[in-house]
């Protein structure tokens, strides 16, 4: 027999939630209250109070999908405070998560204490759950960290739900807390590399968390200090062991929160092969929200995108780099989240930008194998970066990627196949399009003389065709760019040691790098040959010829390298070549290079005229702006090292007067004044005629270009430098330290600073420098800066210093003696001819040596 | 076997759904045989692809049919995730319900084939008397609490979650539970008290 529907439907309801308010066990007395009389109202409502409490239902079964996602506010919870879970008697609730809900609760036996218990919302198998708890749990009794909150059991409610004890930790999630703390980026990274810490000693001892997040670590603070505990160890494992499986089909907005932190491996489909390297992964996207304010992929794109589109972002998309991603807030936010940092917006950015940024992108590999190999890993890494100290993590550019791929496979074919992959990847593919391009151009002219009418369409599609072609010439500089850049990492030479025109050793005895130059070189020679005549491209194939110049000074054949040059300089100085800034410099630089070739062959005249030349295209760029322009102070600096050369040192003092006449007040590129103050400064202390050179006078120009530019690591390592020439290495030590602490580590800074602290006395941190400038590109034989520019002025420094064999042994030695195997290889591996910087910024390509050395 | 599920071309219920969006209300009928169609479709070519004894779940065809039917680059809205769901929930409810009464026919001898049977028995764990049962009160409590039984219809034969459905319906997610909470223990007292 079937009830009717009763007429008072809505008074039902209202005595219903009315009930449900209050304990269980105040029911019957509380329905004595409100269905006083009427029996028949006060039955319905007991029918469905009881309907609610029994939880297998029709509707409890035939959902076929555990509802482990039920969020907060679920009527359905039904423990109520003093009530008894096991021996466990329940006290306040204090939160309510995707997966459960927490209380407070009191324990007994075998100690009395509080714990949090949280239940786990229906829908799961409790016996599974517990067995696979159980699985683990002497494992998880072995954890003892205080960053970890410990899981002491599992057990299920009478309604079968599965529960775990765990301890009570009272705290905020740690995202919450550091916006709340307004912590600065660095407290932030100390509280995460605690958690770190944490995690890594939870993997020791084989427990993988697989669910970290901001709300699963909280941090508090006691006794004035911040202490982050990671919650729910062995939780995940236990409940979400077919998360994957079930929500393939099922949530499509609800299941945010889990594959924010997920990592590739764990959004994959089959069988989840889950390790270490997971947590590490998660540990990354909770560094880049803590860090950002945001996760890597975005919160609303996630929630709005089906499950396989989640799961292709997390396993495909790269997401943007920490400081990359700041920059594309809106000024507002941005303002706010650097505030919540006790920053300004610029300071932040440039703060995450390069080491954060390599150490979060590390994390975040989609393959765990290009990941940190453990927490702990990452822990010291961060812990590097907040040390100043050099960190392990580099940016994963092209050029980075190719060179490693050059270092693992040291066989020449394989390098000789990256040459050539370069340029077909960047040259080639600029070369056909320019082609075409060419030829769209051509029939637009011949339409401009056969069809009046259609002049105008013809025009615009001739310069849509010229702007193509001016497009491909700029591609075809980018491909030049990064075929230099790894001939410079092949060469192991200085471009302005080449410009400078000091001792080059003849590599011919090594075979395989001699092979490599030629490949390189005919790539440059057809080049040149192909381009020369296209006046687009003709400045380009100068250029290359300039480049084929050198490589035949590295391959000790002088006569070809004085041919190339020369057919270098012809088309510079060909009447058709528009004089401009780069035809000027270029062919300045050109002459340089004749120059030194003349004084290898002794002939005193043509060098001394080939130097003019170069002075007088130097000029022809200071002529071209006459406006007192910054930018002009280039030429008047390779003037004045020209005219050192000469040996006409008035001559070159008077440069850098006219250089030091320019108002030091307008700011250069980076906005930064004094600018010339620093170019002058860095003269006196690097001229390679000591007659020149004058380190205190150095010393105050840097001076003023430091304190007139707060922390500009330019000009601090300038006065590094000149401090360190000038005898006075502590204050050097400083300088340097604080010009690190600018932005990245760069090896102009790292080589001095080694240099200085070996005159201190201090071995060991001068060893650990020296290490990382080599492996920032500092080759240990010459002491030269591969691919970088300044590369030429630290040498002459450590030229002295390297001439000195004891001072490569005693390194030798002392990496011994420290034990530092890593130190010993390293230096091998740097000793072998394809060894590099790990820096993108050293392989700046852009030609002139100051603007290499102002590249951060 | 995968060809002939996809009878139903993407674009036409992405399109009915764009239609609905801008305020056709004819559209919406047409969505509901469509969904239907393609509902009985997977649930047939599951069934071939599945080992014997393999239990299909009714909510999973829903969101396959959601992944197949719905362009979701195009639909990216709720709205029309809520269109969808709400045509697939009435579509899912009618194969089970029609599937129950065939069953019960077929005892007294009757009946006639629409879809194989053992299909639809494994989309779901009621028995037949029970499903009808749950129909029936279905109609009946949403001539009370119509939102009420839309969200039922939405949890229980599209497999949202409640805050899920509530969205759909334009409630708040406390409002859900609340009426979740008492539906479910309607419903629950209906049956237990018609056995």
């Amino acid at each position: 027999m079937k009830p009717t529907m009763p007429k008072s439907f809505a008074e039902i309801r209202s005595i219903f939630f009315d009930a449900l308010q209050q304990p269980q066990a105040d029911w019957p007395a509380y329905l004595d209250h409100a269905c006083a009389g009427n029996a028949e109202l006060r039955q319905q409502v007991e029918l469905l109070l009881n309907a609610h409490v029994d939880g297998t239902g029709i509707l409890d079964h035939g959902v076929d999908r555990p509802d482990f996602e039920l969020p907060a506010g679920d009527p359905r919870i039904l423990e109520k405070p003093g009530e008894l879970i096991g021996p466990y008697k329940l006290r306040e609730m204090v939160g309510e998560g995707g997966m459960g809900v927490v209380y407070v609760a009191e324990q007994t036996e075998p100690v009395r204490r509080k714990v949090a218990l949280k239940i786990i919302k229906p829908g799961m198998d409790t016996k599974e759950v517990v067995a696979r708890f159980e699985a683990e749990r002497q494992a998880l009794a072995l954890m003892n960290h205080p960053n970890i909150a410990r899981v002491f059991d599992v057990g299920a409610t009478e309604s079968g739900r599965p529960y775990f004890v765990m301890e009570l930790v009272r705290g905020v999630p740690i995202n919450e807390f550091c916006d709340h703390q307004r912590l600065s980026t660095s407290q932030r990274l100390e509280l995460f590399v605690d958690v770190c810490r944490a995690v890594q000693h939870a993997h020791q001892k084989g427990i993988i968390h697989r669910d970290l997040k901001p709300s699963n670590v909280l941090v508090s603070e006691i006794d004035g200090s911040l202490v982050p505990k990671v919650i729910d160890f062995g939780v995940a494992k236990a409940v979400n062991q077919k998360l994957v499986e079930q929500t393939v089909y099922t949530q499509f907005s609800q299941m945010i929160g889990t594959p924010l932190y997920m990592s590739p491996e764990q959004a994959g489909t089959g069988v989840v092969d889950v390790d270490t390297r997971s947590d590490v992964y998660s540990l990354g996207v909770l560094l880049y929200e803590l860090l950002t304010g945001s996760t890597p992929f975005d919160r609303d794109t996630m929630k709005n995108a089906g499950f396989d589109e989640v799961r292709r972002i997390i396993r495909e998309e790269e997401p943007s780099r920490p400081s990359a991603h700041i920059s594309t807030l809106q000024a507002e936010t941005l303002s706010t989240l650097a505030s919540s940092r006790r920053c300004d917006p610029r300071r932040l950015r440039d703060s995450l930008k390069g080491e954060l940024d390599w150490i979060v992108m590390k994390a975040l590999e989609k393959d765990r194998n290009r990941r940190y190999e453990s927490a702990s890993d990452l822990a010291e890494d961060v812990q590097r970066h907040l040390n100043n100290e050099p960190v392990e993590a580099c940016p994963p550019t092209v050029a980075y990627r190719l060179r490693k791929y050059v270092r693992r496979h040291r066989a020449l074919m394989a390098t000789t196949a990256i040459v050539a992959l370069t340029m077909v990847l960047g040259t080639g593919i600029s070369l056909w399009q320019m082609v075409e391009a060419q030829d769209a151009r051509k029939l637009a002219d011949q339409r401009l003389d056969q069809v009046e009418i259609e002049r105008n369409r013809a025009e615009i599609e001739r310069n849509r065709a010229l702007n193509a072609e001016m497009q491909m010439a700029t591609n075809l500089k980018w491909a030049l760019a990064a075929i230099e850049d790894l001939g410079l990492a092949i060469t192991g030479k200085s471009k302005a040691l080449l410009l400078r025109g000091v001792d080059v050793t003849p590599v011919s005895e090594d075979r395989s790098r001699t092979r490599l130059l030629t490949s390189t070189l005919r790539f440059y020679e057809a080049f040149a040959e192909h381009n020369k005549r296209n006046p687009i491209t003709r400045i380009e194939a100068a250029k290359a010829y300039r480049r084929v110049g050198r490589i035949y000074l590295e391959l000790g054949d002088l006569p070809a390298a004085k041919n190339a040059i020369s057919r270098s300089i012809a088309i510079f100085e060909d009447h058709s070549t528009t004089r401009s800034e780069d035809t000027f410099n270029e062919s300045g630089r050109a002459y340089v290079e004749l120059a030194w070739l003349a004084d290898r062959a002794e002939h005193m005249d043509d060098a001394r005229q080939a130097r003019h030349k170069a002075l007088e295209a130097f000029e022809g760029v200071i002529q071209l702006m006459p406006n007192n322009q910054l930018r002009s102070r280039e030429p008047y600096y390779n003037r004045a090292l020209v005219y050192a050369d000469l040996g006409n040192l008035e001559q070159a003092r008077f440069e850098l007067d006219r250089l030091l006449d320019i108002d030091p007040n307008i700011p250069n590129e980076k906005g930064h004044t004094h600018q010339s103050y620093n170019d002058v400064a860095w003269f006196l202390v690097i001229s390679p005629n000591p007659e020149l050179r004058d380190p205190a006078r150095a010393v105050e120009l840097a001076e003023i270009a430091v304190a007139r530019n707060p922390p500009y690591r330019n000009y601090l390592n300038t006065l590094g430098v000149a401090l360190y020439r000038a005898g006075h290495y502590q204050r050097a030590v400083h300088a340097l330290e604080r010009s690190i602490g600018q932005k990245k580590v760069l090896p102009d800074d790292t080589l001095p600073l080694a240099m200085s602290l070996w005159k201190l006395g201090d071995k060991e941190r001068a060893g650990r420098w020296y290490l990382r400038s080599i492996r920032d590109g500092i080759d240990p034989r010459t002491g030269l800066m591969m691919g970088h520019d300044s590369g030429l002025d630290v040498r002459l420094e450590v030229h002295d210093w390297n001439s000195e064999d004891e001072v490569w042994t005693l390194f030798m030695q002392e990496a011994q003696a420290l034990g530092i195997d890593e130190y010993a290889r390293e230096m091998q591996r740097s000793a072998s001819p394809i060894s590099t910087s790990d820096d993108p910024d050293n392989g700046a390509m852009e030609m002139n040596n100051l603007s290499a050395e102002e590249a951060e | 076997m995968s060809a002939s599920v996809i009878l139903v071309r993407m674009s036409d219920v992405t399109r009915i759904l764009h239609q609905i969006e801008t305020g056709d209300p004819s559209a919406a009928e047409k969505l509901l045989p469509l969904v239907y169609d393609e509902l009985r479709k997977l649930a047939a070519a599951n069934m071939a692809r599945e080992a014997p004894g393999h239990s299909l779940q009714a909510t999973s065809l829903v969101h396959e049919a959601y992944i197949r039917l719905v362009d979701v680059d195009q639909a990216q809205h709720w709205n029309s995730r809520g269109h969808f769901f709400g045509a697939a929930a009435q579509a899912m409810r009618r194969i089970l319900v029609d599937a129950a009464r065939q069953r019960k026919s077929e005892k007294r001898g009757g009946g006639w084939q629409r879809i194989p049977l053992e299909q639809v028995d494994a989309l779901q764990n009621a028995t037949p008397d029970e499903l009808l049962i749950l129909d029936e009160a279905l109609q009946e409590l949403a001539n009370e609490d119509s939102l009420g039984a839309r969200l039922v219809e939405l949890r229980y034969f599209a497999g949202l979650s409640v805050e899920e459905a509530a969205g759909l319906l334009g409630i708040s997610a406390a409002t859900g539970y609340r009426h979740w909470s008492f539906a479910r223990a309607w419903l629950h007292s209906q049956i237990a008290a018609a056995k």
